[in-house]
């Protein structure tokens, strides 16, 4: 008996928290989200609107799709900063060799080079065709052209 | 000896393709608008074309990730409608290759998790970049009027096979009601060719004043000899003239029979006055349905082309003050196929 006993008053107790606890759930979740429409992200609430609308995504609350909206800016910042410390390091690796470029290199610009080698850490793998040829014999020397 | 492909790069570069055509080229371009902002953001001061279009394109496919994680998360729990821990869900799921602090707790809260965390952290350090211009609501739709249909306008459709619910024929810019069903009864009679009786025009009004004779249970030809309609030119001397027997030839009717027969004679008294000239020209595709290039088609084949001509004038003129492009395309399918 008294083990049924307390049995029950633990079943009642976890029924307790666990309803006190949806309580602090609703609430946690109505504080992120009021945080989050604090901010307004760069991406416009109707771009993400449309693309969520074409992957099945219908919700009329704005505050996912603005959660939605700092999600996808958060990642290409993240990887803009990374491409930018690869065009950095770049940079400096050049300037280390030739003082007299260092004016001319100061443009910071995204290249395929350090997007493809920032986009490799997030499992994205991009490559990009470094030229296009004529023909197949472009580029060869003309001995081996004419044969 | 080729030049080495320069006529195909220019092909290419003045037909850019690059540019994606369809409803999602305007997303596209707002999408590079704001990623450009985010990189300028961090530092960045140009932007080599390709890299900006890739990562767009990534920060799309990114949306469109989390979009569909949530929703299936949704379905696997009941609900239609995702909620922010369907959400959160998703980023985590996108997240999970680089990795967030609590990723391997079993019994955590969403809420709680690294991933949320990180984006509050973002919100609260990052500095706030509208986005640079005004947007309209997407998808940008042009203005589309739903025609109301042939119940609700208590009107009966031309045809029995037509059932009520659907949307009225639109109406020409003539202002003469077109009907798509019987303009297409005529351009498939254009089509054979052969089992027109007569001119576009005489044949629908011959069609209503006559129900029983369907060309299209007309009895065979036989292979060796071929029977065609004979057909009336109009002439090309006015462009105008020429416009309304477009007209007559593809709007299926008129209002009353009468109208249509009278450009039919002026057509014949203008045909007997003056003979138009021949053009001949060579299109791309010459596969006509059962029709082979015959001999006996010289003298009818002949007023074919005219009319042909005609309509290419006709079209010509008629795409360019009414500017309809589709009406073009499809009238450009029966013009290939009347040509030998």
């Amino acid at each position: 008996m008294n083990y049924h006993q307390h049995h029950q008053q633990q079943q009642q107790q976890q029924q307790q928290s666990s309803g006190e606890g949806k309580h602090d759930d609703d609430a946690a979740i109505t504080e992120f989200l009021a945080s989050l429409m604090e901010y307004t992200p760069t991406i416009p609430d109707e771009l993400v609107e449309h693309y969520l609308g074409k992957s099945g995504f219908q919700c009329p609350d704005v505050r996912l799709i603005r959660l939605v909206a700092v999600a996808t800016q958060k990642f290409v910042a993240e990887v803009a900063s990374d491409a930018l410390q690869h065009c950095k390091a770049r940079q400096a690796s050049v300037v280390k060799d030739k003082r007299d470029k260092q004016q001319k290199d100061k443009r910071l610009i995204l290249t395929m080079d350090d997007l493809s080698k920032a986009l490799r850490e997030y499992g994205v793998n991009v490559k990009h065709q470094e030229y296009f040829a004529d023909s197949p014999s472009t580029g060869l020397d003309p001995a081996t052209r004419e044969e | 000896m080729s030049d080495g492909g320069r006529e195909r790069r220019k092909f290419h570069e003045s037909s850019d393709p690059q540019k994606k055509p369809g409803t999602d080229s305007f997303a596209r371009a707002i999408v590079r608008v704001g990623v450009g902002q985010i990189c300028e953001n961090e530092g960045f001061q140009a932007f080599q074309q390709f890299a900006l279009d890739a990562l767009s394109d990534i920060a799309i496919r990114y949306m469109l990730d989390i979009g569909k994680t949530a929703v299936s998360a949704a379905n696997f729990a009941g609900r239609t409608e995702p909620n922010a821990f369907d959400i959160i869900h998703g980023i985590e799921h996108l997240c999970s290759i680089v990795g967030f602090s609590g990723a391997s707790d079993v019994d955590r809260c969403l809420l709680s998790s690294g991933t949320a965390r990180e984006i509050l952290n973002y919100v609260e350090e990052s500095k706030e970049i509208p986005f640079a211009y005004r947007l309209p609501s997407l998808p940008v739709l042009k203005d589309w009027r739903q025609s109301p249909s042939f119940l609700q306008s208590r009107e009966e459709p031309p045809q029995k096979h037509i059932p009520s619910w659907l949307p009225k024929f639109p109406i020409c810019q003539t202002g003469e009601e077109k009907e798509p069903a019987k303009a297409e009864n005529s351009l498939s009679n254009l089509h054979h060719g052969i089992t027109c009786n007569g001119s576009g025009p005489s044949t629908e009004t011959k069609e209503e004043k006559n129900p029983g004779i369907n060309p299209f249970l007309a009895e065979p030809i036989c292979s060796g000899v071929k029977e065609v309609s004979p057909v009336v030119p109009p002439s090309k001397v006015d462009a105008q003239f020429a416009n309304e027997v477009v007209g007559n030839h593809i709007e299926c009717e008129q209002t009353s029979g009468d109208k249509s027969n009278e450009p039919n004679l002026g057509m014949k008294k203008v045909l007997s006055k003056q003979r138009p000239a021949v053009q001949f020209k060579i299109k791309r595709s010459r596969k006509l349905l059962g029709l082979a290039p015959d001999s006996s088609f010289r003298d009818e084949g002949v007023h074919e082309r005219d009319r042909s001509s005609v309509y290419d004038n006709g079209i010509k003129n008629e795409s360019k003050s009414a500017g309809k492009a589709p009406k073009e395309s499809s009238m450009e399918s029966p013009k290939e196929r009347v040509l030998l």
